[in-house]
């Protein structure tokens, strides 16, 4: 993992789906993806941060399996370095980011 | 003392609960759960269809988040000794999937720290569990509402 990437995990029918359980995710390329959707309202001062909903959108782009578990936010969980998180969780460098439908364990 | 176990080997529920006797002579109350592999394909009316289940786990988080729960446990029941195994893989029917076991002072924590850990573990805990029909087919279990609203049940009643 280079210092500008995040780890992105995908688990159960969702690694099944997507045919993926594990990818390296560049930070520069989510904030491009996050420039080209804003492009309108941003400014120059504004800092520019990447939550997960922002990756989320940029999965969302990838086709029609990604555009189809990534449209349903009640259905997708996600976790940030071992803990869950909700959709407005910044991501930094080096984070582990996990997305995976409700549990059903025990 | 926590003791948390995700694997993939059978496990022998009887040694666990013997090591929860051999505790503190503090300890007067054992009570343990086990959750077992049943039939429980939704809507069908057909009898051994179910050849297992396949259960997956996102096992570093699952670790996070056990030891979690069993500290909150810890602090709100006094329990002496936590034990937890959770088995991963291919499970045969009638095969046990999970041991939840704890020791205390009284009866009333016990029963209602390992109802607690049971309860999260259900709701939160990143276990999938996929049916393995007879014929070969299989398929994602659907999460519960239920699940969550016990889990929640321990929140409002704190």
């Amino acid at each position: 993992m280079t210092e500008h990437s995040i780890k992105v995990l995908y688990f159960a029918s969702f690694a099944e789906k997507l045919q993926c359980r594990e990818e390296i995710c560049s930070i520069i390329e989510l904030h491009a993806s996050k420039q080209a959707k804003e492009s309108k309202e941003m400014t120059e001062s504004t800092e520019m941060t990447v939550v997960v909903d922002d990756l989320k959108h940029y999965l969302r782009s990838r086709g029609h399996e990604w555009q189809e578990i990534f449209s349903r936010p009640s259905s997708v969980l996600a976790a940030v370095n071992l803990v869950r998180v909700k959709d407005d969780f910044v991501l930094s460098m080096g984070d582990e980011v996990a997305f995976f439908p409700p549990v059903t364990g025990g | 003392m926590i003791q948390l176990m995700i694997q993939t080997a059978p496990f022998d529920t009887s040694a666990i609960i013997d090591s929860l006797f051999q505790s503190q002579t503090d300890v007067g109350a054992v009570v343990t759960f086990s959750g077992v592999v049943r039939e429980f394909l939704s809507g069908e009316t057909s009898e051994n269809l179910l050849q297992g289940i396949e259960l997956e786990c996102y096992e570093s988080m699952t670790y996070h988040y056990l030891e979690k729960i069993c500290r909150e446990a810890q602090e709100r029941w006094g329990l002496s000794q936590i034990y937890i195994v959770h088995r991963v893989g291919f499970l045969k029917l009638s095969e046990p999937i999970v041991f939840v076991g704890v020791s205390g002072a009284h009866r009333h924590q016990s029963f209602d720290g390992c109802c607690f850990l049971m309860d999260q573990l259900k709701a939160f805990a990143p276990f999938w569990k996929k049916e393995v029909l007879l014929s070969g087919e299989s398929h994602w279990v659907i999460a519960k509402e239920y699940d969550l609203a016990h889990a929640q049940k321990w929140c409002a009643a704190r």
